[in-house]
């Protein structure tokens, strides 16, 4: 993800010019809340796409509004996060794991489908400050905004994570 | 609080990051909705508008409500100034009717009576019962 400066930035050119400003911070952000939310809730594709179009849509709407965001990472994330907790409690909806298609052999696939399987084994949060942490580059303190919790709850959360992780996957083989 | 080095195992997870993307279909669509892309129809500004005239609407009906209760300065109706007439009391001498209800005369007949005096015997008493100017020439 970007850096201080650079979302800074982003942000000046968001005010002045919405539409080159909200493609930057789309640019940026897209992804990482969209692996997000298929990894640490597990959703599948168009569920994913449907949530990330609802995060950023009233940036699109309203962009007065959304010029004032100090946090543009922590605001995404946490509205990702809100909207796919309410999915998750609505009735009929179940958590899938996310699988890679696999070609059964040993490769960065097989890899990636038994990172995927230990992850569906942890509580919620702690596969959360995995993802944030490892794979969106957020510090713990961002990842605290977005859980909403202390840094000390995220950082044990991260470690007990990681204890557990190298536990199930055979990754030093 | 963050780890000062990453393990191995957490390198090896970095190595494993997804990288998959959402489709850019949801781009395009959000580019669909955008303040920027939709044209200023007469729709767009219909609340707006609306408001505006309910403003006013409020605005001139308040204007027309306080001309009525506060006429604005040098707008109202010239009143008449009714001034109040003082009726005038008729004048003593001319009520008095005879020379001898009026002044000297009547303050003699008084002397006449209380003090038992007769001017009827002198000549003065003529004189009294006429004009001042009389008066003065004694």
């Amino acid at each position: 993800m970007k850096n201080h400066n650079q979302i800074t930035e982003m942000l000046e050119i968001y005010r002045q010019n919405p539409e080159k400003g909200f493609a930057l911070i789309y640019q940026a952000f897209s992804g990482p809340v969209f692996r997000y939310l298929r990894n640490s809730f597990t959703l599948s594709r168009e569920e994913a796409e449907d949530i990330l179009h609802n995060v950023f849509l009233p940036w699109v709407q309203n962009p007065q509004k959304f010029a004032g965001v100090e946090n543009p990472a922590a605001y995404l994330f946490t509205s990702a996060r809100n909207a796919a907790l309410k999915k998750r409690a609505q009735p009929g909806e179940q958590s899938m794991m996310v699988e890679p298609t696999s070609d059964g052999h040993e490769s960065q696939v097989e890899d990636s489908m038994l990172i995927n399987r230990a992850l569906s084994t942890l509580p919620e949060e702690q596969k959360e400050a995995v993802v944030l942490k490892v794979w969106t580059d957020m510090t713990f303190e961002e990842i605290a905004e977005v859980q909403q919790c202390s840094l000390q709850t995220v950082a044990s959360r991260y470690r007990y994570a990681i204890a557990r992780l190298k536990e199930l996957i055979p990754w030093n083989r | 609080m963050e780890p000062l080095n990453k393990d191995q195992f957490e390198k090896y997870l970095e190595n494993h990051r997804p990288t998959e993307e959402p489709s850019a279909d949801v781009f395009a669509r959000l580019q669909k909705e955008a303040v920027w892309n939709k044209p200023a129809g007469p729709g767009r500004f219909a609340l707006p508008l609306l408001l505006a005239l309910a403003m006013l609407m409020i605005v001139l009906g308040n204007i027309s409500d306080s001309r009525v209760a506060e006429p604005v300065k040098g707008s109202e109706k010239a009143v008449p100034v009714i001034e109040k007439i003082v009726p005038e009391t008729p004048p003593v001498i001319a009520s008095a009717g005879l020379p001898e209800n009026i002044g000297a005369a009547k303050l003699l007949r008084q002397y006449d009576n209380d003090f038992n005096l007769s001017f009827a015997e002198d000549d003065t008493g003529v004189l009294m019962l006429g004009s001042s100017r009389e008066l003065d020439n004694i």
